[in-house]
C-alpha cells in the first residue's frame, strides 16, 4: 500500500508546487497583491493536490473487489480506514511540509514566519485528507473524478477558511481562538471520519 | 411603466421578472414532470394487467 | 394526546394516505399561494411609500426574504426526512427529500440573484463575503451536491443512503462553516446584514405584504413538494412493475 502510494508523490508535489508558481505569476509579481493572496495560494494548492489524489485511496481497492475482504475479515473496517488516511496524508501533505520553503519564496512570504506556517499547515492538513476519505467513501460505486471533487468541495469550506485566517494572522498570541478553532476542526474531523466512512463503506454492500 | 420607479426600475423589474420566471419554470416542470410519470404509470398498469391476464 | 398525534403522522409513510392527503393538501395550498403571492407582491410593488433611505429598491425584500427563508427551511426539512429514511426507513421520507432539492435549489438561486441586485444598488457591490451570503453560496453547494448524487448511482438502495447521509453531513458542515465565517468576519467589521430590514419592518406600510408574501411562498412551496413527492412516488411504482414483469416489449 505505501509502495504503491509512490504516485501519490509525484502528482501532489508536482501540482502543489505548480499552483503556487501559478498563483504567484497571476499577480503578475506586485508587491501588494501577493502578499495578500499568498496564504490562500499555500492552502489552495494544498486543497487541489488532496483532492486529486484522493480517489486512490479506496476507489481502486473496490474496483479490485479488496473492500470485501476488509468487511469479512475480523479487523474493524474504521482502524483500516483510519490507517489508509494518515498513510495517505503521510505521502500527500508532509511532503508539502518539506518544500514549504521552497514555496515561501516563491510566493515572497518571509522567511521568518517559517515555523508558524509549518505549524499551520501541520495542524490542518490532516482534516483535509481525513474530509476527502470520509466524502469518497460515499461516493465509491462511481468512479468519475469530478464527482468526487464536486462533491468534496463544500465540505473543505471550515478548514480552508480556518486555515487561511490562521496564516494571515501569524502575529497574533499562540493561543489565540483561531488556532485552538482549527486545532478543533482538525479533531473534530480525525474523530468522525472513520466511523462515518465505515458505514458509508458497507451501505455500499447492501 | 418602466419609468414608474425612478432611477432603480431596471433593478426592481429585471429581478422580479427573473424571479417570477425561475418560479414558473419550477412549476412548470413540476406538473409536466407529474403529468408524464401518471400517464406511464397508468400505462404500465394497463400493460401489466394484460399480461397478467 | 401526543402519542396519538404522531402515530397519525407516521400513518402518511403509506403512499396510499399520503396521496389521499395530497389530494386535499395541492388544490388548498395551490389557492392560498396564488392568491398571497399575487395580493402580497402587487400591493407591495405598487401600493407602499416608497422608503426614503433606499428609494424603491426596497421592494425587492418581498421576494428577498421569503425565497431565503424557504431556501433554509427546506434544507432544514431534507434533513430531517433524511434522517427518517435512514433511521425508520420510509421510503416516502426519502422521496420528499429528493423531490424537496430542486425547490430550495431555485430559492438559493433566486435569494442570491434578488440580494445581489438590490446589493448592487445600495451596498454598491454585487456580492460581500460576509457571513450570511457566505453561507447561502455554502447551501448552494450543498444542494448542487445533493442533487448531482442522486443522478449519479445507479442503484436505487445504496443512491438513497448515500445521498441521506451526505445531506446530514451537509447540514452539519454548513453550521460549521457559517459559525466560522461568523468568528471570521465579526473580528474585523460589521458586514451588511439583513437585520437592518428588522427596523424598518416594524413600519406597517412594509410589514404586512411581507407576512403576506411569506405565507404565499410557503404555500408554493408545500404544493411543489406534493406535485412532486407524488411524482417521485409514480416514478418508484413504475420501476418496481418493470423489475416484476419486464420492460415492455
Amino acid at each position: 500500500m505505501v509502495l504503491r502510494s509512490g504516485s501519490h508523490l509525484i502528482i501532489a508535489f508536482t501540482f502543489f508546487f505548480f499552483f503556487s508558481v501559478l498563483f504567484a505569476l497571476s499577480t503578475l509579481g506586485t508587491e501588494t497583491l501577493l502578499n495578500l493572496i499568498a496564504p490562500s495560494g499555500i492552502w489552495v494548492s494544498l486543497l487541489i493536490s488532496v483532492l486529486l489524489t484522493l480517489n486512490k485511496i479506496i476507489h481502486q481497492e473496490y474496483e479490485n473487489g479488496s473492500t470485501d475482504f476488509y468487511l469479512l475479515s475480523d479487523f474493524p473496517l474504521e482502524i483500516i480506514l483510519f490507517l489508509k488516511t494518515i498513510i495517505h496524508w503521510i505521502t500527500v501533505s508532509l511532503p508539502m511540509l518539506l518544500i514549504m520553503p521552497f514555496i515561501m519564496i516563491a510566493l515572497q512570504i518571509d522567511l521568518e514566519k517559517l515555523l508558524v506556517l509549518l505549524t499551520i499547515v501541520l495542524i490542518g492538513s490532516p482534516a483535509l485528507s481525513f474530509v476527502g476519505i470520509m466524502i469518497s467513501c460515499l461516493t465509491l460505486s462511481n468512479n468519475s473524478s469530478f464527482l468526487i471533487t464536486t462533491i468534496t468541495i463544500p465540505f473543505y469550506f471550515p478548514t480552508l477558511l480556518l486555515g487561511i485566517y490562521c496564516t494571515n494572522n501569524t502575529d497574533l498570541d499562540n493561543m489565540s481562538l483561531a488556532y485552538i478553532l482549527l486545532g478543533l476542526n482538525t479533531l473534530f474531523t480525525i474523530t468522525i471520519s472513520p466511523f462515518i466512512s465505515a458505514y458509508a463503506v458497507k451501505l455500499h454492500y447492501s | 411603466m418602466i419609468e414608474l420607479f425612478g432611477n432603480y426600475s431596471f433593478i426592481i423589474i429585471s429581478s422580479y421578472l427573473l424571479s417570477i420566471s425561475f418560479l414558473l419554470v419550477l412549476i412548470f416542470q413540476s406538473l409536466f414532470s407529474k403529468w408524464k410519470s401518471e400517464r406511464k404509470l397508468k400505462e404500465r398498469e394497463e400493460s401489466v394487467e394484460k399480461k397478467l391476464r | 394526546m401526543s402519542p396519538k398525534l404522531i402515530d397519525t403522522f407516521w400513518e402518511f409513510s403509506n403512499p396510499t394516505k399520503f396521496k389521499r392527503l395530497a389530494k386535499y393538501i395541492i388544490p388548498m395550498s395551490a389557492g392560498i399561494a396564488v392568491i398571497c403571492i399575487f395580493v402580497g407582491l402587487i400591493w407591495g410593488l405598487f401600493y407602499t411609500e416608497p422608503d426614503y433611505k433606499q428609494m424603491e429598491t426596497v421592494k425587492i425584500i418581498f421576494l428577498h426574504v421569503p425565497a431565503a427563508f424557504i431556501a433554509i427551511n427546506t434544507y432544514l426539512m431534507m434533513t430531517i426526512a433524511s434522517l427518517i429514511w435512514l433511521i425508520r426507513r420510509h421510503y416516502i421520507s426519502l422521496l420528499a427529500a429528493k423531490a424537496a432539492a430542486p425547490i430550495g435549489f431555485m430559492m438559493t438561486i433566486i435569494t442570491i440573484i434578488t440580494g445581489s441586485l438590490w446589493g448592487s444598488s445600495t451596498w454598491g457591490t454585487f456580492w460581500v463575503w460576509d457571513p450570511r451570503l457566505t453561507s447561502f453560496a455554502i447551501l448552494l453547494c450543498f444542494y448542487l451536491g445533493y442533487m448531482v448524487l442522486w443522478s449519479s448511482l445507479n442503484k436505487l438502495e445504496t443512491a438513497s443512503n448515500v445521498t441521506s447521509l451526505f445531506c446530514i453531513l451537509g447540514s452539519i458542515f454548513a453550521l460549521l462553516s457559517r459559525y466560522i465565517v461568523f468568528f471570521i468576519d465579526q473580528g474585523l467589521h460589521q458586514g451588511p446584514t439583513l437585520s437592518l430590514d428588522e427596523e424598518k419592518n416594524i413600519d406597517n406600510s412594509y410589514y404586512f405584504p411581507l407576512i403576506l408574501s411569506l405565507v404565499g411562498f410557503s404555500a408554493l412551496s408545500i404544493y411543489l413538494l406534493f406535485i412532486r413527492t407524488i411524482t417521485e412516488i409514480n416514478n418508484h411504482r413504475i420501476s418496481l412493475t418493470e423489475k416484476r414483469v419486464g420492460k415492455d416489449d
